[in-house]
């Protein structure tokens, strides 16, 4: 890896066992065009615990989005269970829905300029979850955004300005304000820095992790950048095909790929001769293949890939003894080439799993 | 893998966060860089900004054709409320001995400044008083049917796979039925009077106004900024209140504007069909279908209510172009949110 795999500066300490978010088997199909149904999600489960940073990774179109998005019950889910401090919010409505989940939850989305009513002042845009939920009289929100908006490094006269007004980086920062306003316990941040400069990057990071810090709030944390979610995450998770194929503490992950999407995904920071690059192209997510959804553009494809779909499976990590899980056959099969000057980190040789190549 | 992560490798490790790595650094010691601003301006900032329209009316009046549009309209207007002050004679009183009677700047003897008509009333004293009733005639109309559409494109947009697939359906049908047709079946239903023709001309113009903003209105609700407003707990209403309605006001400001216009001589047609209002009050248009059974007599009774009907429409439609221009995404004053102009 061309930098320090593990730099934990800002991650806090998490008690796995105090679980604000869980999803278990959720699936999320849409009605596509020509009434094909569309498997945008196929049985993800996951936990988040108070504190946490879970990164989602995998390339575009494998249904991040889509999982943050049915996390925050945007959608009713087609099957399964979420699970939200608690309280089972699978298919809870109206006064309940908002009580419960909309009241402790929030979204940080990619386009800041998008993500803000262009029409309305700053005030405006961060008064409104209290107006909403009723919180304060109006003199107590008012107080309120202006301590955000202390918080975010604006000057309380901003309230009265329009987003366009505003830099990328502001408007940003505007919008984490904004997903603070009701002292959620959970953020989805879906590609939150994908759109900004990298040095505004910067700040919006050390912004997110200076906040969970204080407050202890957990972050699905969505992106295709491997350096930042390795950097932020607690745990990183790797999906694809609406599916997740790897999961496992962040400095495990992408040290030690057991999954060979996963190795693929790593080797993207080594030089272009040492890329591991799948065949062909994601398939639809309307028409999933059998067997093992990777199986056509695996490396190592053999098959019982085509006939058998791996389950996910947990083991221990074997240098960091770390839980971690993986959905496939011939897990740590496909290695990462080290040959590389740039590659400072030489990972341990990949150990096969004797328990889980008889699978 | 044509996707997110096949990037060169000097991009994929992107000369990230060596710089932010420090121990706990408070982000905002992180070296100020170019393009961020310092973020104490509160100086510069005005503690209460103009609203929004206010800034879209002082652009429009910036406009040399919003101006004069304005202007127009104005002393329209003006003269429409003060014509019992201004009018020189009352407008229904009939002179016998005027009847006909041409403009003194055309001969006329008797001293009306725009001669009389067949019956011998001052046409200048119909004109300032039709204009009342025009006047109103097109704004409570267009007003009217500004709201009916705001609201039917708005729930069109909204649910745009069920109530938006009928509404337009009603739209196409009503499209296809002749309109004064309509406001012959409704003066035959309800009696001849202003009332019918108010109803049918604030009804009609709904569709416009829906087709115009439903797509919009369907953009917006998969916007960032209602998704934002969802997960926070906001209800379809207020979002379609607070964050879809000012997002497709512009169209509708524009056609009220333009529509204004239309609407009155929409009026005037009705009116030379002898609905809407009935004598003894009048309106411009009706002064129309007056004059014209004496139009070689006194042509002047006609020819003078058109003029103000001509300027009526030409000052909303000024207004209307110079609003559009106001409201122009690329002018300075759009929000920077492209996909939803
Ligand atoms: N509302 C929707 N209707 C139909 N298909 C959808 C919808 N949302 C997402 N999809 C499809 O689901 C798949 C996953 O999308 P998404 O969750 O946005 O992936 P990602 O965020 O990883 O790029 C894509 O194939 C996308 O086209
Ligand atoms: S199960 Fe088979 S096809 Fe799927 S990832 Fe593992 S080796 Fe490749
Ligand atoms: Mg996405």
């Amino acid at each position: 890896m061309s930098t320090p795999p593990i730099i934990r500066t800002g991650k806090t300490a998490v008690d796995p066992t105090d679980v604000v978010l869980e999803l278990d088997e959720v699936v999320q199909t849409f009605h596509g065009k020509g009434g094909l149904k569309v498997h945008a999600v196929n049985g993800v489960s996951l936990k988040i615990a108070r504190g946490e940073t879970l990164g989602l990774v995998g390339e575009s179109g494998s249904g991040k989005t889509t999982v943050g998005r049915a996390a925050l019950r945007l959608y009713t889910p087609t099957s399964g269970r979420i699970t939200f401090e608690g309280a089972d919010v699978s298919r809870v409505k109206g006064r309940k829905l908002r009580r419960i989940l909309r009241r402790r939850s929030s979204m940080v989305f990619q386009n800041p300029s998008t993500s803000l009513n262009g029409y309305m002042r700053l005030g405006e845009i961060l008064r409104e979850p209290l107006d909403v939920h009723r919180v304060g009289t109006p003199a107590e929100r008012k107080r309120k955004v202006e301590e955000i908006l202390d918080v975010i490094g604006l000057d309380a006269a901003y309230a009265q300005r329009y987003p366009h007004e505003l830099s990328g980086g502001q408007r940003q920062r505007v919008g984490i304000a904004r997903a603070l306003m009701l002292d959620p316990s959970l953020i989805v941040a879906d590609e939150p820095t994908a759109s900004l400069d990298v040095s505004v990057q910067a700040q919006i990071v050390n912004l997110l992790e200076d906040i969970q810090a204080e407050r202890g709030l957990a972050y699905l944390f969505i992106t295709h950048d491997l350096a930042l979610v390795r950097r932020i995450s607690h745990r990183i998770a790797v999906m694809y095909l609406g599916r997740i194929v790897e999961l496992g503490a962040a400095e495990d992950v992408f040290a030690r790929p057991q999954h060979p999407y996963t190795a693929s995904l790593a080797s993207m920071e080594l030089t272009p001769e040492h890329q591991i690059i799948p065949e062909g192209e994601l398939p639809s997510p309307a028409n999933p293949p059998p067997g093992c959804s990777f199986h056509q553009r695996c490396p190592i494809a053999r098959p019982q890939c085509a006939r058998e779909r791996p389950e996910l499976t947990e083991v221990a990590d074997v240098v960091s003894g770390q839980p971690r899980s993986f959905a496939c056959h011939f897990p740590g099969e496909l290695t990462l080439a080290l040959a590389d000057e740039r590659v400072v980190t030489v990972p341990p040789p990949l150990p096969v799993v004797p328990a889980l190549a008889a699978r | 893998m044509n996707n997110d992560h096949n990037q060169p490798p000097a991009e994929a490790g992107k000369a990230h966060m060596p710089s932010v790595v420090t121990e706990g650094d408070p982000w905002g010691s992180v070296p100020t860089v170019a393009g961020i601003e310092p973020q104490n301006a509160g100086e510069a900032i005005p503690r209460k900004a103009p609203g929004r329209l206010r800034e879209i009316l002082r652009k429009a009046w910036g406009n040399p054709s919003g101006r004069v549009g304005f202007v127009l309209l104005g002393l329209l207007v003006l003269a429409a409320v003060f014509a019992p002050l201004i009018a020189p004679h009352d407008p229904v009183v009939q002179t016998l001995a005027a009847t006909n009677e041409a403009p003194v700047w055309l001969g006329g003897e008797s001293g009306y400044l725009l001669g009389a008509d067949s019956l011998g009333r001052d046409v200048l004293s119909r004109v300032l008083h039709g204009l009342r009733l025009s006047l109103l005639v097109g704004i409570v109309a267009a007003t009217v049917s500004a709201l009916l559409g705001l609201t039917l494109g708005i729930l069109a947009g909204w649910y745009e796979d069920t109530l938006g697939k009928v509404l337009m359906r009603l739209a196409d049908i009503q499209f296809a039925v002749p309109f004064v047709a309509v406001g012959i079946a409704l003066t035959a239903a309800l009696g001849p009077g202003l009332g019918p023709v108010l109803v049918i001309l604030s009804v009609w113009g709904w569709t416009t106004y829906a087709r115009t903003i439903a797509n919009s209105v369907a953009q917006v609700k998969r916007a960032d900024f209602v998704t934002a407003a969802r997960t926070l707990g906001a209800g379809t209403g207020r979002i379609m209140v607070k964050h879809v309605a000012p997002s497709v006001l512009a169209p509708v400001v524009v056609l009220w504007s333009t529509s204004a216009g239309v609407l009155i001589l929409a009026e005037s047609g009705l009116s030379l069909l002898g609905l809407g209002v009935q004598a003894p009050g009048f309106s411009l248009g009706s002064m129309l279908s007056d004059g014209q059974v004496a139009l070689r007599l006194s042509w002047w009774a006609v020819l003078f209510p058109g003029t103000a009907l001509l300027l009526i429409v030409l000052a909303f439609n000024m207004i209307g172009d110079a609003l559009r221009d106001a409201f122009n995404p690329s002018s300075s004053l759009a929000p920077k949110n492209p996909e939803l102009v």
